[in-house]
């Protein structure tokens, strides 16, 4: 079974957010971590900035000239939302939005670190990367908490 | 003042047309990280399908690897690339043949 989601949507039509103080920090730290590492060359922010023309490579590189660094200042904005908003009990629905997007990004990086497949088998207790496993499900779960709740905001 | 008088230049007519005769479409990837309802929710908010469509559009993404979710100009065809990458997903976008 599931756990619980943090989410839930208020008569107010914001959203109320029940978590424990250290996935909190987490949320406050995993941000400025992320900043960080865009900040940097690391191979894995690879699945952050993909490329928008493939075979092409005089329309590749316009494209990025003009639009890496406005993917970044976005990237970058969202981070700091989430990092400023992650003690809030309530929060609106675009920040909870901010919040997927932010934890998705994480996930991609983690994934890419992690070389995830789709027919990866169970971790193991001893897996090297046992914690960074973890931490890539728990986020996974945030997102789909957080896309159940914003789902409901759409008409269909 | 006397109006310049446009001249045809073979050249570029044929490039333009190329440009305007072949629309662009912006295909989403599979990739093993994005999560199913991540990408139904993504393709939602971002084009504003109903839910029955962008779960089609999304389970061709995971079944066939990808999916054609948009089919128009260069300039939006950009525009909707960026905002998918903005939102984690692979998408990428070539001339219709």
């Amino acid at each position: 079974m599931r756990p619980r989601s943090p989410f839930k949507i208020t008569a107010d039509g914001t959203v109320k957010v029940t978590l424990a103080a250290w996935k909190r920090q987490l949320l406050t730290d995993l941000p400025q971590q992320l900043q960080e590492l865009m900040s940097s060359n690391s191979p894995s922010n690879q699945r952050l900035f993909p490329a928008a023309y493939v075979g092409d490579e005089e329309r590749e590189e316009e494209y990025q000239r003009y639009m890496r660094e406005e993917l970044l200042a976005s990237r970058m904005a969202a981070a700091t939302i989430l990092c400023e908003s992650a003690k809030k009990t309530q929060i609106t629905t675009d920040e909870l939005a901010t919040w997927v997007n932010v934890c998705n990004s994480i996930r991609l990086v983690l994934g890419t670190q992690l070389d995830v497949s789709e027919d990866d088998d169970p971790i193991e207790p001893d897996d090297p990367n046992l914690q960074t496993h973890q931490l890539y499900w728990w986020l996974g779960f945030m997102v789909e908490c957080g896309v159940q709740t914003l789902s409901k905001g759409f008409t269909t | 003042m006397p109006v310049a008088t446009p001249v045809r230049d073979s050249e570029v007519v044929s490039d333009t047309s190329t440009d305007i005769d072949r629309p662009w479409v912006v295909l989403v990837w599979n990739d093993p990280i994005n999560l199913m309802s991540y990408v139904t929710y993504v393709l939602q908010k971002v084009f504003g399908f109903a839910r029955e469509k962008a779960e089609i559009l999304m389970l061709d993404v995971h079944q066939k690897g990808r999916a054609a979710v948009f089919t128009g100009a260069r300039e939006k065809a950009e525009m909707n690339v960026f905002r998918l990458h903005e939102h984690g997903l692979w998408a990428t976008m070539q001339q219709d043949d």
